[in-house]
């Protein structure tokens, strides 16, 4: 394999993001589309530029990787075009693809559709991909089937019909392997309450002052961090919806499961993510040390009491320090966090410092993760609960004052930009709450549509908006607004857990046509 | 007022979805890898220790401080972790001076 060693150029990186960015937006819109003729633009740009420089180009998906004329492509976790590149094309049989220079009309857009097209679960998909190329003309770019390394591979991905979640990304963590939704649910939500239980124990001891056990917290970590990477939505999902009496503990575990989720997209290192969660679940450790009427208390906080409040983060700074125990890097990193998460990214946050600092990075991150989830969750002394959609449109407008503006973008690649329990209105009038995300469209998430145009309550149905058949206008559903759950008295977690197992297949087109553009 | 009308939310999706496309900051989360990387723990741990000190507003907490500050000298010369150390040494004496005056 010569050049194995050496990475691919930086517009290889280039070539594949265009090419998600095109055949997601051919998934949803015509050709004649004016948003699709722009990605088809900026696609047919890099690829004029690469075959002008580099003569014919392969492209090769091998075991989870994309090579570029035999060159790894470098990728960062944060970049869901690798993972969906190579997850479809392994849906469709295809090893690799090869573009080769063209004269006249560009063939790329032709090829795209066909690609789509090709999606539909099928007994030979590489033949049929084929077909289609040759009906549509294609023939500057060409598919060809995987080595024998990698046969086993494709075929195993054909029958599982599609790509895995989006957080199948390796992170160090082995994740979790599970047989089936129901097994893999029911594990997050154990490794969730326990990971409570332990939360409720040690901030227990820490209230009396007793000796704390690290061991466990740090297992609870480990479990968490593993759901994550196998499955965040999940663990998700219990986050937002779950309502758990002891409100503090729960939100720790949920700060520790957010904060997880956004340092593997990152890609830290295993050792660096088990520390994140570990300090990520130690944030609030310092409440252990405040009155307990004060944390319960159902209403707003007075002047006063918010001045005791804002003492959490030094009481938890110190109430780790004053640990005998060696100061090793976890327990640095706890210690940071516990001190730095409310500092604010120009030292506006508290404790007020005489000569205020930045933040920690992992201070940084908890910072997003903490107050997403205090803001979806209603702790008891705030207004109320707001939809998860709305609260990151309030934290948008807090980027770079309270958050990191690129940390807070990875949390939105993360979570979604509708949220898991956000509640919508589709084109269609009906209305549904969102039950998954993929980060490879975000635009697109999978709903429970539960009530039809006329406001009635119908048989609850599971639609993933990223997956309808093209060309059938009349079926399409799109979003048309965000719903406030409160006003349009919907319980959102009511309504997943009234869900369908399996996603409803994409009615078939009556008519052809170009779709419709989305208005969302 | 959460819920937005069509237009709004239509608009406000696209520019989320704009933000969440972190592919052109590869760089920067590069960066963000190697700080992560390089946390210095004892460093790190007296910063804290010494903007605890710096906002303690009773003398029990300062006292209580101060012995957390004087260990943690000890087990960072220990470990010849002396930049550490010397941050907390300065900063113990230029505290003690501090409350010595009237």
């Amino acid at each position: 394999m010569s050049g194995a060693g050496l990475a691919a150029p930086e517009i290889a990186v280039e070539l594949v993001h265009r090419l998600f960015v095109l055949i997601k937006a051919a998934s949803v819109y015509g050709p004649d589309n004016e948003g699709y003729r722009s990605h088809s633009a900026a696609a047919h740009e890099t690829l004029d530029a690469i075959l002008g420089k580099e003569g014919a180009v392969r492209l090769e998906a091998r075991e989870e990787r994309l090579l570029f004329n035999e060159k790894p492509i470098r990728f960062f976790l944060g970049d869901a075009g690798v993972s969906f590149l190579t997850a479809e094309m392994k849906r469709r049989g295809v090893g690799g693809i090869e573009f080769r220079p063209q004269r006249g009309t560009s063939q790329l857009d032709d090829f795209v559709f066909a690609f789509n097209k090709a999606g539909a679960p099928t007994e030979r998909p590489f033949d049929e991909f084929e077909r289609l190329l040759k009906l549509a003309g294609v023939t500057a770019i060409a598919p060809y089937r995987p080595g024998p390394s990698e046969e086993g591979v494709s075929s195993a991905a054909a029958e599982a019909g599609g790509p895995a979640g989006f957080d199948g990304s390796a992170g160090g963590f082995g994740g979790v392997e599970h047989s089936g939704p129901a097994e893999a649910a029911g594990a997050a939500r154990r490794a969730f309450l326990h990971a409570v239980n332990v939360v409720e124990d040690l901030m227990t001891r820490v209230r009396d002052g007793q000796e704390v056990d690290f061991e466990e917290p740090k297992r609870v970590v480990q479990g968490l961090a593993e759901q994550v990477i196998s499955d965040a939505q999940t663990l998700f999902e219990l986050s937002l919806l779950q309502n758990f009496d002891a409100y503090t503990y729960a939100h720790c575990v949920n700060v520790c499961v957010y904060s997880v989720a956004i340092g593997n997209r990152l890609g830290l290192s295993r050792e660096s993510l088990s520390d994140l969660g570990f300090g990520a679940l130690f944030h609030d450790v310092g409440k252990a040390k405040l009155p307990r009427e004060l944390i319960d208390k159902p209403g707003a906080f007075d002047d006063r009491e918010w001045q005791i409040v804002r003492r959490h983060p030094a009481l938890g700074a110190q109430s780790l320090l004053a640990m005998r125990r060696p100061l090793d890097r976890t327990l640095a990193r706890a210690i940071s966090i516990a001190f730095e998460h409310h500092l604010g990214m120009k030292g506006q946050g508290y404790p007020v410092l005489l000569q205020p600092r930045r933040q920690e990075l992992f201070s940084r991150i908890c910072a997003v993760a903490d107050a997403f989830d205090a803001m979806t969750s209603g702790r008891v002394y705030s207004k109320g609960a707001k939809s998860p959609d709305e609260a990151l449109r309030r934290m948008v407008q807090r980027a770079g004052i309270d958050f990191d503006p690129l940390l807070l973008r990875l949390f939105i690649n993360v979570v979604g930009i509708f949220p898991i329990g956000s509640a919508l209105q589709l084109e269609t009038g009906e209305r549904g709450v969102v039950a998954r995300n993929s980060s490879a469209d975000l635009l697109h998430p999978q709903i429970v549509v539960f009530a039809d145009r006329d406001g009635e309550k119908t048989r609850s149905e599971l639609v993933d908006l990223g997956r309808q058949r093209p060309g059938a206008a009349e079926s399409r559903r799109s979003i048309s607004k965000t719903l406030d759950p409160r006003k349009a008295g919907i319980d959102a977690a009511a309504v997943l857990r009234a869900r369908p197992a399996s996603v409803q297949p994409p009615p078939e087109p009556r008519a052809s046509g170009s779709p419709g553009t989305p208005r969302s | 007022m959460n819920e937005l009308p069509d237009k709004n939310a239509g608009l406000i999706a696209d520019l989320l979805n704009r933000l969440a496309d972190v592919s052109g900051e590869a760089v920067a989360l590069a960066a963000y890898r190697r700080e992560a990387d390089a946390f210095d723990p004892d460093l790190s741990t007296a910063l804290v220790a010494l903007d605890l000190l710096s906002i303690a507003d009773n003398p029990a907490g300062s006292e209580e401080v101060r012995a957390c500050l004087k260990r943690l000298q000890e087990d960072f010369q220990a470990r010849g972790s002396l930049a550490a150390a010397e941050k907390i040494v300065a900063a113990l004496k230029k505290n003690e001076g501090a409350e010595r005056r009237p």
